[in-house]
């Protein structure tokens, strides 16, 4: 597994996603989904095929981690799989907003923004 | 939808996904999407569910296509048939999502009707089809029945003949045997009358069910304490499914028995319409049903599993000839006219109603098929207007390079998918009307439930009857529309529309007409079967009486004691108010409850059937007695025996003179006819009278016998009547359940209710397709059109015309679909006609009334597009272009 970080970066949409859903708290299967399309205002919901590609992805690549088993506290108590961050994750999601927030701050993005602009 | 049974359908999409994929997190996906339900359905309600389940159904396929090429892209190089699958996919979901009506339209038709057809073939598969629910292996389990050489009539197993064929067959594995029987069970201060099983020790074992709770009988065969297996239905409502209960001692038919075990839940006995709540040891028969025995007398269904790499010929050839030894004359059978075997498949009916049901829902299949096939006609033409839109870029393609055989996989992919989302669809359609059919109301106090849900087989069939549905009417569109030269139509793209298309279409919008024509005329002359069925005279009268059944077996008691609760009911209902007249009987008048036997006159053998009877029984009936008496207190089990017979009887057997004071034989018993009553319908309402006997209670005595009370006119009836006597009569008796005789016998005519209901909804869907498709070729049809229109307008047609003109087009279509449908009708009804109890299978007002109506919807399918067209500006018609 690649350790620098830079190996992993420009991150698919839809796991930069995860990452920030998961950067405040670990998260179960169906807190994802729901973080995530309250992020996006619901352009993104995710189906269970989907999701569970990209956490296997994840967590093939070291970004999350598995933080065990606990009761969630919406299901009645059953025992669900919850995820976390890496400090590899953690790391990676910095980049990565450090790099979009350079793409959005540099001086020829906002010329193209205000000449787009309605 | 119900919640438990959303996470099968989502089962089925889990195994699309690689083995390895699935294993790790398939049960954290079933979480996430049960969860994903219960919010779409808190905020979005039932429609959200719907599209929650098309866009996971979709979008899981692809995810699962996508994950089988992840993990073979580590294996080995790609396939290229995969990756233009995968490609065929992107293309089709982006093109079904850019036009959704389309889409919702395609997909609800074939919902429609993939649904109608799974529907019925769940309900099948439930009831004659599939092996027992909870059995191992029961594909090998086989019902034995002791029948006579030609097959034609059959007896019970009796105990004696069961270990006879227990001990010698070598093709079987094992045998049990069961026959039912009521029990009391008392659980606190409460007595509930239950169906019960009295089985066989290893009866469980051979079916090869595991106990949700305790065990079963297999450690009892010599154990002398009575013991009792409860189903897990009864251990949760009635013992709140506490683990304690097992093992606890609880009261059947009087006596202490010990709860040892609690059966798989869904189990239900081998009969599985008939609910069955307990089951003791044949070892508890002189208990539990002492008017039996374990020698001699034939009372038991018997079963047996096949041996490994024994096939059911083998063992019947086997068995067939043990029978023949143990009923040879002189041999120690008495039953030496059953000499023979059938094996049938135990999938929870008796054989006979099996055959029946099949053939019944084998009609009612055709019906679902022509659903169907309207469904199919409809999305096909959808497609053929659909492929004239976009005739364009399929040219643009073409002229790119690409081939026809990789348009016409794409276009046929994206068919398929609509078919394939028809399948899911039908699958959840057929889920909703199944559970509907469900709670359709079983007349009478039968006991009986179905479940008829679907599973697996039958979401395979319904995927397998789309796929075809889909190569069938899919291909054409998908061929023609790949089969144009670029440059053509490139060049021209506005007057697509060929004369041979528009004319296919038409076709297929006059098939659709017509087959929801014949639907609806089948549909018609159930219902008039049904109310013709409520017209038939029965040959009694049903008004004002009210029936309950009792079983003094059941309630622990001995003949005697049994004799003195029903003297003890009748004396106490005879001096209640209201009350016009009682009497019992052992079978229920078109309940298909009386028996059948064999009587001697004149040394000629005759079938009759034959029922046992209390006095007062025809008044209370309104039997009218025709000549001689009725039975009477004098008729007691020392005084000669006596018989009343009905005048088929009578005029059959005795055509030339009077049947009073005749006799017949009935094994060694002489029986002289005192009365005859008029003949009435026993089993179904259009049966030719058969010849009857009724015996009187007084000299064979029954412990199981139906109340029937007759109350005055204008009287509140005889329920509370009927419980109170019992209560008077005996404190730990259950309180019977009381219904009205004119229920009981609606019994007769549920095959033509559920025939009227299901072929109603099946012919008003088909007229829905059928409309809708008609609505969209004219719409279609206007739309190309606009220009002449346009003409015609400026040429001074008014919009009247025009309004005439296209309504016109519509009804001549109507009209021949109405000739094609009415000959179909035709045929159809006389394939019914063994269903319609007498009522006329070519039927001219209900076929009028279907025209009528055929007419008038497809009149309003045609007035909407025609509007359009009368309100055409000609000015904007003609400039477009």
């Amino acid at each position: 597994m690649p350790t620098d970080i830079h190996d992993h970066l420009p991150l698919k949409p839809v796991d930069l996603e995860i990452l920030l859903a998961l950067a405040d708290k670990d998260r179960h299967g169906y807190g994802l989904v729901q973080a995530v399309s309250e992020h996006t205002n619901n352009l993104i919901v995710l189906d269970p095929g989907n999701l569970y590609r990209v956490i296997k992805r994840l967590l093939e690549s070291s970004l999350v981690a598995e933080t065990g088993r606990k009761p969630s506290d919406d299901a009645a108590g059953e025992r669900r799989r919850y995820y976390g961050l890496t400090p590899l994750g953690g790391r990676v999601l910095a980049a990565e907003l450090d790099r979009l927030r350079r793409l959005v701050n540099a001086t020829a993005t906002r010329a193209v923004a205000r000449r787009l602009a309605p | 939808m119900t919640r438990a049974a959303a996470p099968r359908f989502f089962r089925w999409l889990l195994a699309l996904f690689p083995q390895t994929f699935r294993e790790v997190y398939g049960p954290d996906m079933s979480d996430v999407f049960v969860d994903q339900l219960r919010a779409t359905r808190a905020r979005d309600g039932r429609a959200g569910v719907i599209r929650l389940w098309l866009r996971t159904g979709l979008r899981m396929s692809t995810a699962a296509l996508s994950e089988h090429r992840a993990s073979q892209a580590t294996l080995r190089t790609r396939l290229p048939i995969v990756e233009d699958l995968i490609a065929d996919l992107r293309l089709t979901r982006r093109s079904l999502r850019h036009s959704p009506l389309f889409t919702v339209v395609a997909v609800g038709a074939l919902s429609l009707g993939v649904g109608a057809v799974a529907t019925i073939f769940s309900s099948m598969n439930a009831i004659v089809l599939r092996p027992l629910p909870g059995t191992t292996d029961g594909a090998r389990l086989v019902g034995i029945d002791r029948r006579s050489p030609d097959w034609s009539e059959g007896v019970s197993a009796s105990h004696n003949f069961y270990r006879y064929i227990r001990d010698r067959s070598q093709s079987l594995d094992a045998v049990a045997v069961w026959s039912r029987v009521p029990l009391t069970i008392a659980s606190g201060s409460e007595s509930l009358a239950v169906g019960g099983n009295i089985v066989s020790p290893n009866y469980f074992d051979v079916l090869g069910l595991r106990p949700a709770a305790g065990r079963f009988f297999a450690a009892d065969t010599n154990n002398t304490e009575p013991v009792v297996v409860v189903s897990h239905r009864f251990w949760q409502t009635r013992l709140n499914a506490s683990p304690e209960a097992v093992g606890q001692s609880v009261t059947v038919n009087g006596r202490p028995y010990r709860l040892i075990g609690v059966a798989d839940e869904g189990f239900s006995g081998v009969f599985t319409p008939v609910r069955v709540d307990a089951w003791v040891l044949t070892s508890a028969q002189p208990h539990v049903k002492p008017s039996r025995d374990l020698g001699d007398a034939p009372w038991f269904w018997m079963f047996g599993r096949l041996a490994d790499g024994m096939d059911a010929d083998r063992a019947r050839t086997e068995l067939a000839g043990l029978t023949a030894t143990w009923a040879a004359p002189g041999g120690p059978d008495q039953f030496t006219r059953y000499s023979s075997i059938r094996l049938v498949p135990l999938t929870g009916l008796p054989d006979d109603a099996r055959q029946a049901i099949l053939g019944f829902g084998g009609m009612l299949l055709g019906a679902a098929a022509l659903v169907l096939l309207i469904a199919g006609a409809n999305v096909s033409s959808l497609f053929a207007a659909r492929a004239t839109t976009k005739q364009r870029e399929m040219g643009l393609r073409t002229a790119l390079g690409a081939r026809r055989s990789r348009l016409v996989r794409q276009l046929l992919t994206e068919s398929l998918t609509v078919f394939g989302l028809g399948a899911g669809g039908g699958v959840l359609v057929a889920w909703a009307a199944t559970s509907a059919l469900e709670r359709l109301p079983i007349p009478g106090d039968s006991g009986l439930f179905l479940e008829l849900s679907p599973d697996l087989r039958v979401a395979a069939f319904a995927i397998f009857v789309s796929l075809v549905a889909g190569l069938a009417f899919g291909l054409g569109p998908a061929l023609r529309g790949a089969s144009h030269s670029p440059g053509g139509l490139l060049r021209d793209s506005s007057r697509g529309s060929s004369g041979r298309r528009s004319r296919l279409t038409k076709v297929l919008i006059v098939g659709q007409l017509a087959g929801s024509l014949v639907l609806l005329a089948v549909a018609g002359v159930f219902i008039r079967a049904l109310s013709h069925g409520a017209t038939l005279d029965v040959g009694f009268s049903v008004e004002d009486v009210s029936t309950a059944a009792f079983t003094t077996e059941a309630y622990g008691f001995n003949e005697s004691q049994g004799q003195r609760f029903f003297t003890d009911i009748r004396g106490s209902l005879e001096r209640a108010p209201g009350v016009a007249s009682v009497s019992f009987s052992n079978f229920i008048p078109l309940a298909a409850t009386a028996s059948g036997t064999t009587v001697n006159v004149n040394g000629a053998r005759t079938s009759i059937r034959s029922g046992i009877v209390d006095t007062g029984y025809f008044t209370t009936l309104g039997i009218p007695l025709v000549a001689g008496r009725d039975f009477a207190g004098d008729d007691t089990a020392t005084a000669p025996r006596v018989a009343v017979v009905n005048d088929t009887f009578a005029a059959q057997v005795w055509p030339n003179s009077a049947a009073i004071g005749n006799s017949f034989a009935m094994g060694e018993v002489r029986v002289t006819v005192v009365g005859v009553v008029r003949s009435i319908k026993h089993s179904t309402l259009d049966e030719p009278d058969g010849p009857f006997a009724y015996f009187p209670m007084s000299q064979r005595w029954q412990s199981g016998q139906t109340v029937f009370v007759r109350a005055t006119p204008g009287s509140i009836g005889a329920t509370d009547a009927i419980r109170t006597a019992v209560r008077e009569a005996a404190l730990h008796v259950p309180t019977p359940h009381v219904t009205r005789l004119a229920d009981e016998i609606t019994v007769a005519v549920f095959p033509q209710r559920v025939a009227a209901i299901v072929t109603g909804v099946l012919g008003a869907s088909g007229l829905l397709l059928a409309s809708a498709g008609l609505y969209g070729v004219l719409a279609f049809v206007v739309s190309t059109r606009s220009r002449e229109i346009g003409v015609r307008m400026a040429l001074g047609a008014r919009p009247s015309d025009v309004l005439h003109m296209v309504v016109g087009d519509g009804l001549r279509l109507a009209g021949i679909g109405v000739i094609i449908g009415l000959a179909g009708a035709v045929a159809a009804t006389r394939v019914a006609s063994a269903y319609l109890l007498g009522a006329r299978a070519f039927d001219v007002p209900t076929f009028a009334a279907v025209t009528v109506i055929l007419f008038v919807v497809a009149g309003l399918a045609s007035y909407l597009p025609a509007r359009q067209a009368a309100s055409t500006d000609p000015l904007n018609a003609l400039r477009a272009d």
